[in-house]
């Protein structure tokens, strides 16, 4: 076949065809992205008008890059209002954990309230007034999240942040993508507050926190052992476990009984055989398990919370050991 | 009958693309549970589906048969990313409360079987009236169901709460296959109920016109007589 040939052929044609739709299309997305791009001021605004209904004054204020990015949550942008909103703080925060280990980005507004105490006049976190869902990976039925669904999760919040699970009754469809947004409150609450109050939460320096609701747990120290009472955080899948754990001097958890167990499935002898497992179980074979992506029983959440637990426990012997033999507690 | 006339009732109810042929069921489970998203839904249903069908029959002829699915694919996959760019740009609120399914409508059965039964056959105006009307059916099935699910699960009409009773299942996937299924079976029966009542019209009448035909024969035939 000559080349002139190959040019009348029907093969020819439908690649010229194809080849040519694609490309108008191409060029007509390409000028369409620049005509409907929506800028960063444009979200920003769009999240003012709807929060505040006005216009309002704001300065861009420098997010702290270790308290500004953890395996919970992400800071993206913050602002410091002025003007009649003083002491309001604008976040854009995307909260982790969502639906098919997606996220959503929410706008949240968190206040502060002035303070006067022996050290002088400071701050304390206010609460968080306002959030609205910015954007969302992943979560097929974030539509499911109204308003309202957002506000009672703000509403329920308790001394130790905001929960979104059915503990608090809330339901919505869309349990994995409220996580996430309870997930993105918490944050806004933790980075305030580390920020702005001088609040150091406890165990602050330790490896693996993410998973803790580090003000109830506590560590005591016994010869070379170290006890640890560890309550996990709530996460967006199970409740809350409650695991007495005991590290010796091997680095090696002597002793692993789960007190309270959080699973939502009646997962309670799966449990059981779980808390016997981790007997024995040192930094080193946790860590390995963990990043074996192994865990897969039918009850991943909750296996993961108990595991890293173990890891919580295990990789801060050193340190707990050094910082609680006086008979501390934290 | 007028075939503009035609294609838009067989679009809207005789053919309706989410009772009869049952197309668009990822959108129309994932969406009845709020009235309102599923009439968005719809909306923006309606306006891909028109571009697309006006699109393709614009160039049926052009397009070889062999790569016409590729092409179709490529045409319908630009128009719902223009659709997106356009609601958030304009309609944020849309384009959030759609979330994931504004950019499934590229899959949507509906879209494509409409470019491959009908558009790449007829001409830009009938494939627009098809479009316009394939559109509506889905948007009324859509917005039908979505009213029934967001009054049952919620208690409300179009986000505005008007009783306090719900029926938590009706939010939820489970409470839609349910409503689904059930509306199928009504809409199917009520077109089933109006075509035999079409059919027994129409015999009656042909028998009718029969026994006259019959009768001016005989007349005819004594007349002659």
């Amino acid at each position: 076949m000559t080349v002139k040939e190959f040019f009348k052929t029907n093969a020819f044609k439908c690649i010229a065809v194809l080849l040519s739709i694609v490309l108008i299309c191409c060029i007509a997305l390409t000028i369409c992205d620049s005509l409907f791009e929506v800028t960063a001021k444009e979200r920003l605004d769009r999240a003012i008008a709807e929060i505040y209904g006005e216009s309002v004054e704001y300065t861009v204020a420098e997010i702290d890059e270790d308290k500004g990015d953890t395996a919970q949550y992400s800071i993206d942008e913050l602002y410091d209002l002025s003007g009649k909103h003083e002491n309001e703080f604008l976040m854009k925060i995307t909260g982790k954990g969502g639906f098919n280990s997606g996220s959503v980005t929410c706008w949240v507004v968190a206040t502060v309230s002035p303070v006067s105490g022996e050290d002088g006049d400071g701050f304390e976190f206010g609460g968080i007034t306002k959030a609205t869902i910015d954007s969302n990976v992943n979560q097929s039925y974030i539509h499911y999240i109204t308003s309202d669904a957002i506000q009672a999760v703000i509403n329920k919040q308790d001394g130790d942040g905001f929960t979104s699970y059915d503990t608090n009754g809330i339901k919505t469809g869309a349990t994995f993508s409220l996580g996430a947004i309870a997930n993105a409150l918490n944050g806004a609450k933790e980075y305030v507050e580390a920020i702005y109050c001088g609040v150091v939460l406890p165990f602050d320096g330790y490896e693996y926190t993410d998973k803790l609701n580090v003000n109830e747990t506590t560590v005591t120290v016994d010869g070379t052992n170290v006890n640890y009472h560890i309550v996990t955080n709530h996460g967006n899948h199970p409740k809350p476990f409650t695991i007495e754990m005991t590290v010796g001097a091997d680095g090696a958890i002597s002793n692993y009984t789960i007190i309270v167990n959080g699973s939502t499935m009646d997962y309670g002898s799966d449990m059981a055989a779980i808390a016997l497992n981790m007997n024995g179980q040192t930094l080193e074979t946790l860590e390995a398990f963990i990043n074996s992506d192994g865990i897969h029983t039918g009850a991943t959440y909750s296996n993961e919370e108990c595991v890293y637990a173990g890891l919580f426990a295990t990789a801060n012997y050193e340190k707990a050991l050094a910082e609680f033999s006086q008979g501390g507690n934290a | 009958m007028n075939k503009y006339k035609k294609i838009t009732l067989d679009g809207i109810i005789f053919n309706n693309p989410t009772f009869i042929l049952v197309l668009g069921t990822c959108p129309t489970l994932g969406l009845i549970s709020s009235a309102l998203s599923a009439l968005e839904m719809g909306l923006a249903v309606i306006v891909i589906l028109t571009l697309s069908n006006v699109i393709i029959s614009a160039l049926r002829k052009i397009i070889p048969n062999e790569v016409r699915i590729p092409c179709y694919i490529v045409v319908i996959a630009t128009l719902v990313t223009l659709i997106r760019m356009v609601l958030d740009k304009f309609l944020p609120s849309v384009y959030e409360a759609l979330g994931g399914f504004l950019a499934l409508i590229v899959v949507n059965c509906i879209i494509l079987g409409r470019a491959e039964a009908f558009a790449n056959k007829h001409t830009v105006a009938e494939s627009a009236v098809d479009g316009v009307a394939n559109g509506i059916g889905f948007t009324l099935a859509l917005t039908a169901m979505g009213i029934i699910c967001e009054f049952l699960g919620k208690g409300s009409l179009f986000g505005a709460q008007i009783m306090d009773f719900s029926i938590g299942l009706f939010s939820s996937p489970a409470g839609s296959f349910i409503v689904f299924g059930l509306s199928i079976c009504a809409f199917t029966a009520i077109i089933d109920k109006f075509q035999r009542a079409k059919r027994v019209k129409q015999n009656k009448l042909a028998r009718e016109n029969l026994l006259d035909a019959g009768n001016a024969a005989r007349t005819a035939e004594e007349g002659n007589a």
